[in-house]
């Protein structure tokens, strides 16, 4: 436990030390504001949607979460095993897991402190007399730290896959993409084979039963209808911790398993 | 050596054996937490939101857990074209969370199909299951209903009873402010109130309650008519839309031209009548009570007219008496506090929570905290308790000091000597067994089709609390409406009820200055200041030791010489 | 401190190390010498928990097995690998903070000890700097504090002195030989004279084999024993025929020709024994022109030499027999082709023909081709140093 707050410490320092956390940070804000600019003409100056909207609700929000986290995790595991600095951390007297997780923990904040940005405009609505739903808001924003833990322990398990920084990034982009695309697309393609298989043979049951589970796995949708909202839901909890808690669980084992393969 | 302490003697295949098995135990794992946490009972939701919004109302949850069987809602979303295209894009969303929501509260009772607009062929066939032409953009709820018994006659069988629900106009989800288009006085098109949930619900009760109950609303007699819309303050036109609206029939009766009223009758509702009713319309209303009938009656605002109206008899008939003066309570003058006496508005009566009985018709109102407007109301009575059950005051006059009364003609709306400060009942109800006459006792009627039926009967002292003035002004807010459907509903014994939601429709719009300054920050003052912090970390960062030689080579040479001397 | 038994470790169906067993006391000093390729890497990172071991008997630091109880012997351990990884971005400073940190030092603590090893290996005054902006040979310095800090009973250092230029080299080697007081030290080079000058007591490790291990006398009784004469004369025009003379005398088991060097030849004799005598009479009496009759040890540069030219068989054979210590000489033609021009030098100088073979050292020549860059600069280094590091004879 101590060895992972160590560990978190120092990848906070490491990314606040330099400039290129700052410059992230800066586009992330950026990206916020633009998104902002462009949706509160839109709603006609609707805070509340507008805040919520700026987490999650627009291609932004997404855009941020498939690029940050691998880039995050390229920089937290493929750079540091391949400048040695990962054999430096797995002989020092902290465990695998230790490591896994203070990595995870310090690029976690760093999103979330991204996502802070959008109370912080609640706030400045609020001192301009428009308060926004502070329920809501939080609600929302917690469904966006979640997610981008979801998302960093998927990139952290990508990135662990490789040595080579840019392979790294671009497979935990990947993953992060798919894990976004594949259960919209995939629906979408199940409902074009509506139209081949009848309700109740077996392949309208294997259609139905393939959208089920898609649908399940679906991202999106977990936060579209529950956080977005406005919800904590407890199911939504569950499962925007357990994914991570697997993702991370794997890639300690797969550094182990770095050890045999070096 | 001995072998025993050998280590990682293990074979590669069993490495990867186990780590394989880990990780499908992980997975499982995770899966099965899912399913387990997804299940309805460990659920729970939190609505974390101000006015509610990301959940239904305890009504709505009501019917959603007693559906009686499968409830099919398709969901033929499709942009609509510009200037509404914003709009309508925010109905879809929020009817899609809605639906959501609602999935959550009703299980697998619930069907929800979103068509892919593109797919052709399913639309076709979906059209084809519901006896569909045409398709605007809207949501159809249907229900194909197990019993023959409850079928609407005119269907064909094996299909199922549907409801449309559009994204605009009448019952839809929402209703829209078109905006203008005009260039000098251009305003965008809005949503002036997002009615998804109440559409939706509708909707259902429609589709799974066979044929809707029927009301019947009296004429001929100076009633305020019902289907009326755009006429006068004192219709009864808002009330109809409402609860056609709510899933009920609605029809004009009138017994010198139709006779009894139709078999189907649930309730009858009388509002407002000024002239006596005839020998056989009396006699049609016995009957319809004696059938089990509901009926809802309400005096004529207008003492003069209550008294010219001569229904004393009538009304006595059903053991009330009324007064012809108004019931009245002291008002403050919201600017100076002074006390308002002698004009009008004292006789707009407010009845708080602890003015209302615990009635199923206004419960709601007790448990959300709300009042109800009961403008220039008659006192009532009841003078004589039916033989079985027994009749309630739904709401009282307010009993707070200093005290309400009651204004006798002529009025100058100050509480005189002789005038009664005693509490009036204003809205009064009853249930089972009511004599329509003395003597005849009917307990329990039986209907033709053979349905036990108890009388139901609600008297209202004021029948301006559901007239257009009150119920259709947007300025009075929704506080009598529930009051309306909730008294219908409660007449004709569905176990639907409408519960007043604390949901403020309003929705908080940032004037136009302040979305600019804020914008300002966001996008430019916020990203600057972190482009300068990395600035200032990295030059900060780069200084590193005082004495830094500018050539790390150089410097080094010298430096491990110097530490070696 | 270090127990090592029977270590196997297999990279796919490449063994790196093979049945290596060893141990080292406390307070000992061990250089692991061998060229690379060899496993030294490898064993030390399975000594420092950061590579498991395919197979062992008893792999133990301090007490502490190094796969069941690998937390408390990366506590025990301070371990400097070759490419000295530190956190680019942090200062000096930071770094030690962070490493007693992860060694559950106390504030107090932290600071002392970093104040103390700063100035040990001298660097006190760049505690501030930010470690990416380090010349190499000062991060060296800073990765050896940092192994330091926390005052591990074992120092584990991989080529502790690689792309260091003399200067640095030799601090290093010097603190090195300090450590010893306090730590176990293993460290690991591919340059005996390294190795030899830091270490009392050296394995030699080849191909994944520990082939010797012991102080340099016992290494050179195990590996390099064979002695030899070498003899540079005129004799006349047919020089096949002086080595079938000097074959023919007793206790000569081989005879090499050296090149012409103008009208003298040089020749190398190896056999049993001292040949000098021998050979000088034999001279004396065919009326060779003399010019040069010296005794020839195979020193272990000779040996170490061959190995990494890649014939480890013949080593662990002569190993084996290394009392007979007899030798196939024709197998290393480069090492004696050589020898005459390091005989030129050498002869103008003192006579310690180590140190001449070392000065022009072949297998520097050796390694070099086969390391690349970082050996380049090693050539000049090991002739300016070879008068200085004073050979510890």
């Amino acid at each position: 436990m101590r060895g992972t707050l160590v560990i978190y410490r120092r990848e906070l320092a490491g990314l606040f030390l330099t400039p290129l956390g700052w410059l992230l940070l800066a586009l992330a804000l950026f990206a916020n504001g633009l998104f902002l600019y462009l949706v509160l003409p839109y709603t006609g100056g609707d805070v509340g949607s507008s805040l919520r909207g700026a987490l999650g609700g627009g291609t932004l929000f997404w855009a941020l979460m498939v690029f940050l986290p691998p880039l995050l995790a390229m920089r937290m595991m493929a750079e540091e095993s391949r400048s040695g600095t990962l054999e430096y951390l797995l002989t020092a007297p902290v465990s695998d897991s230790a490591v896994v997780v203070g990595k995870f923990l310090a690029a976690t904040t760093f999103l979330a402190l991204i996502w802070s940005v959008v109370p912080l405009y609640g706030l400045l609505f609020q001192l301009q007399g428009s308060p926004p739903d502070w329920g809501a808001v939080f609600a929302t924003w917690l469904g966006a730290v979640l997610t981008s833990g979801l998302f960093v322990s998927l990139g952290l398990l990508a990135a662990t896959s490789t040595n080579t920084p840019l392979l790294a990034a671009f497979l935990a982009f990947a993953a992060c993409l798919g894990w976004i695309l594949v259960p919209s697309f995939g629906g979408q393609l199940l409902n074009s084979l509506d139209a081949f298989v009848g309700t109740g043979d077996l392949g309208g049951l294997l259609v139905q039963t393939l959208r089920s589970s898609l649908q399940a796995m679906d991202v999106l949708r977990h936060f579209h209808f529950s956080w977005r909202m406005g919800v904590i839901d407890t199911a939504e909890v569950v499962f925007f911790c357990s994914w991570p808690c697997l993702f991370l669980f794997a890639t300690v084992r797969m550094l182990e398993g770095r050890r045999w393969r070096v | 050596m001995s072998r025993s302490k050998s280590v990682g003697k293990i074979s590669r295949a069993g490495i990867w054996f186990q780590v394989v098995l880990a990780g499908a135990l992980a997975l499982s794992a995770v899966l099965a937490i899912n399913w387990l946490a997804a299940r309805p009972g460990v659920r729970q939701r939190f609505d974390l939101t101000a006015t509610g919004s990301a959940s239904v109302d305890a009504s709505t949850r009501g019917v959603l857990v007693a559906l009686p069987g499968e409830v099919h809602i398709d969901v033929f979303f499709r942009p609509e074209p510009a200037p509404f295209e914003r709009v309508a894009q925010d109905v879809q969303t929020r009817t899609s969370e809605l639906l959501e929501v609602m999935k959550l509260e009703a299980g697998d009772q619930l069907k929800i199909t979103r068509h892919n607009m593109l797919d052709a062929v399913g639309i076709e066939r979906r059209k084809l299951e519901l006896r569909i032409r045409g398709l605007e953009n809207c949501l159809i709820v249907s229900h194909l209903a197990p019993a023959e018994a409850d079928r609407d006659p005119n269907l064909p069988e094996g299909v199922p009873i549907r409801e449309v629900v559009p994204l605009f106009g009448r019952h839809a989800l929402a209703a829209l402010d078109p905006g203008n288009p005009d260039k000098n006085a251009y305003r965008a098109p809005a949503i002036m109130s997002f009615d998804g949930e109440k559409a939706i619900l509708a909707a259902m009760l429609k589709v799974t309650q066979g044929r809707a109950p029927l009301i019947c609303f009296s004429r001929g007699h100076g009633e305020g008519d019902a289907f009326e819309l755009n006429g006068d303050p004192a219709g009864f036109g808002r009330l109809e839309s409402i609860l056609t609206a709510d899933g009920f029939r609605t029809e004009r009766w009138s017994g010198t031209e139709n006779g009894d009223l139709p078999e189907d009758c649930s309730v009858l509702a009388i509002l407002e009548p000024r002239t006596p009713f005839s020998d056989l319309e009396t006699r049609s209303i016995e009957k319809f009570m004696a059938g089990g009938g509901r009926l809802v009656l309400a005096a004529p605002t207008d003492p003069g007219l209550l008294v010219a109206s001569g229904l004393d008899l009538f009304y006595e008939s059903f053991g009330v008496e009324i007064t012809p003066g108004i019931v009245c309570e002291p008002k403050r003058d919201a600017a100076t506090t002074a006390p308002v006496v002698g004009g009008p508005q004292v006789a707009y009566v407010q009845a708080l929570p602890d003015d209302m009985g615990a009635h199923p018709i206004t419960g709601p109102y007790k448990d959300a905290a709300q009042p109800l407007r009961v403008p220039a109301a008659h006192g009532l009575r009841v003078a004589r308790q039916p033989r079985l059950g027994l009749a309630q005051a739904v709401v009282r006059s307010p009993r707070r000091a200093p005290g309400s009364w009651v204004d006798e003609p002529p009025f100058n709306w100050i509480p005189d000597d002789h005038e009664n400060q005693k509490a009036q009942d204003l809205v009064i109800a009853w249930s089972r067994g009511f004599a329509a006459e003395a003597g005849a006792e009917v307990t329990e009627a039986t209907r033709a089709d053979g349905v036990v039926r108890e009388n139901r009967i609600v008297f209202l002292g004021s029948g301006a609390m559901l007239q257009d003035s009150i119920l259709g002004d947007p300025r009075m807010g929704p506080f009598n409406e529930p009051f309306a459907r909730n008294l219908f509903n409660w007449a004709t014994d569905r176990e639907y009820r409408v519960s007043i939601s604390s949901k403020d429709p309003a929705i908080q719009r940032a004037p136009a200055e302040t979305v600019t300054r804020v914008v300002q920050v966001a996008l430019w003052y916020l990203p600057l200041s972190c482009v300068l912090m990395g600035v200032l970390v990295s030059f900060l960062r780069r200084r590193g030791g005082p004495e830094r030689a500018p050539s790390g080579q150089l410097g080094s040479g010298q430096d491990s010489q110097g530490s070696e001397a | 401190m270090i127990e090592v038994s029977e270590l196997t470790r297999r990279y796919g169906r490449h063994t790196a190390v093979d049945q290596v067993s060893f141990h080292l006391d406390a307070g000992e000093v061990v250089g692991l010498l061998g060229p690379n390729g060899a496993g030294k890497t490898t064993i030390m990172r399975i000594l420092a928990g950061f590579l498991p071991a395919t197979s062992a008997a008893r792999l133990e630091v301090c007490g502490h097995d190094v796969l069941r109880d690998s937390l408390k012997v990366r506590e025990s351990i301070g371990y400097l690998p070759e490419s000295v990884p530190l956190y680019r971005d942090m200062r000096v400073q930071e770094m030690l903070d962070f490493h007693g940190r992860l060694h559950r030092m106390g504030r107090s603590d932290r600071q002392r000890r970093s104040a103390e090893v700063l100035d040990r290996v001298g660097v006190s005054d760049r505690s501030r700097q930010l470690v990416g902006t380090l010349s190499r040979g000062l991060r060296q310095r800073v990765g050896l504090a940092v192994a330091l800090l926390p005052e591990p009973p074992v120092l584990i250092l991989d080529e502790p002195t690689s792309g260091l230029d003399p200067l640095q080299r030799r601090e290093v080697r010097s603190l090195v030989r300090e450590l010893s007081d306090e730590h176990t030290v293993l460290v690991s080079s591919h340059i005996l004279a390294e190795i030899e000058s830091m270490c009392s007591r050296v394995l030699v490790m080849a191909e994944g084999h520990l082939i010797a291990d012991g102080t340099r006398e016992q290494l050179e009784q195990q590996l390099g024993g064979s002695a030899g004469v070498r003899l540079e004369a005129y004799v006349g025009l047919d020089p096949e025929a002086a080595v079938e003379l000097l074959k023919s005398l007793p206790g000569v088991t081989a005879v090499a020709l050296g090149e012409r060097l103008g009208i003298h030849h040089g020749f190398v004799i190896e056999g049993e024994g001292d040949l000098r005598e021998d050979v000088g009479a034999l001279a004396a009496q065919e009326g060779w022109a003399l010019r040069e009759l010296s005794s020839q040890k195979r020193s272990l540069e000779d040996v170490f030499a061959q190995l990494v030219s890649g014939n480890v068989a013949d080593i662990s054979a002569s190993k084996e027999n290394a009392p007979a210590a007899t030798m196939e000489p024709t197998d290393n033609d480069g090492l004696l082709q050589l020898q005459p021009d390091s005989g030129f030098n050498a002869s103008a100088k003192a006579p310690p023909a180590k140190k001449m073979i070392y000065s022009l050292n072949p297998f520097d020549q050796g390694t070099s081709r086969e390391l690349g860059a970082p050996m380049e600069i090693e050539d000049p280094t090991g002739n300016a140093e070879s008068d200085e590091p004073g050979d510890p004879s």
